[in-house]
């Protein structure tokens, strides 16, 4: 990694970037940034976004926004650097191309986690604990599905597959919690069975308050979160 | 990188892209209308959601292990 920053100095000196590409760069930012979220919500004209943003979704919009702010910078200096390393520096590392590809994967990533994000309905919402629990559980298997999309693809990369299997491992006491839920409160059982356990466990050793549910329910879009920055590239 | 390869990528990313989109408004088809209903989900529901994080993590492991092995 080093190697990587060093290459990165030397090719890209903080000061070779004029200002009018600058101020260009962080216009393109905010228009493009706009220009996304406000496609990504189907509304495609400015009276209806900005009327979107004065709603109750405001916070989790100006999240995207930023999401989507930082990644446009990251491509735009994706593209910045394969046009020096083209141009002017012909010995540039690999190392530093294949960091700087993880720009437009992070993008795309990033929209994906805003859309994700807004349409968590039960969050901070009157839904009760089993909505909750149900959203954030399928909101997790949807991520899941894309990082194992990912894992399987012929680009994947190992370090960042086995980082994603590590998350998930880490995440596991919450998927066994909801499954103990399900089967406790929603089957009306009185054992559940927990992989990885061999004898059924007593439902009497889980904690079914409203606040330890909201904190699986936490817990599990967390990990999505997680497994998501990971599948765009470190 | 080649420029290759990372078209390549991107393709990728855009495919798995478009496919969580599509997981995302499927989740949302279940959960909108049971929000709307006032109703908790069925012990069908919680069965789907429950087979498909362990079909999941069995795809997820298999390329793990093809991967680091």
């Amino acid at each position: 990694m080093s190697d990587t920053t060093g290459t990165e100095i030397k090719v890209q000196p903080s000061s070779g970037v004029p200002l009018i590409m600058n101020i260009f760069r962080q216009l393109g930012i905010i228009a493009g940034g706009c220009a996304l979220i406000a496609a990504m919500i189907g509304k495609r004209d400015l009276a209806g976004f900005i009327a979107l943003m004065q709603g109750d979704q405001l916070a989790p919009m100006a999240a995207a926004l930023v999401f989507v702010s930082a990644s446009l910078g990251s491509l735009w200096k994706t593209a910045h650097n394969e046009w020096i390393k083209r141009t002017l520096a012909d010995e540039v590392s690999d190392d530093l191309a294949r960091v700087q590809a993880h720009g437009p994967a992070k993008l795309i990533i990033a929209i994906i986690a805003a859309l994700g994000l807004t349409s968590c309905a039960t969050i901070g919402s009157g839904a009760s604990p089993a909505q909750k629990l149900f959203e954030a559980r399928g909101y997790y298997n949807v991520v899941k599905a894309a990082a194992v999309d990912y894992a399987e693809s012929p680009t994947a990369d190992r370090r960042v597959v086995r980082e994603i299997a590590h998350i998930r491992d880490l995440a596991q006491p919450s998927v066994d919690y909801v499954d103990a839920y399900v089967a406790c409160r929603a089957e009306g059982q009185e054992t559940v069975r927990i992989r990885g356990v061999v004898d059924p466990v007593d439902c009497r050793t889980f904690n079914f308050s409203a606040a330890s549910i909201s904190g699986a329910a936490i817990a599990l879009r967390t990990a999505a979160t997680q497994i998501l920055a990971k599948t765009g590239g470190k | 990188m080649d420029i290759a390869k990372l078209i390549l990528r991107l393709l990728d990313l855009a495919v798995v892209g478009a496919l969580t989109m599509e997981r995302a408004q499927a989740l949302q088809a279940v959960v909108g209308p049971m929000l709307a209903e006032g109703r908790d989900p069925t012990p069908d529901e919680w069965a789907a959601l429950r087979a498909q994080g362990v079909d999941l993590d069995a795809r997820l492991d298999a390329a793990n292990s093809l991967l680091n092995g």
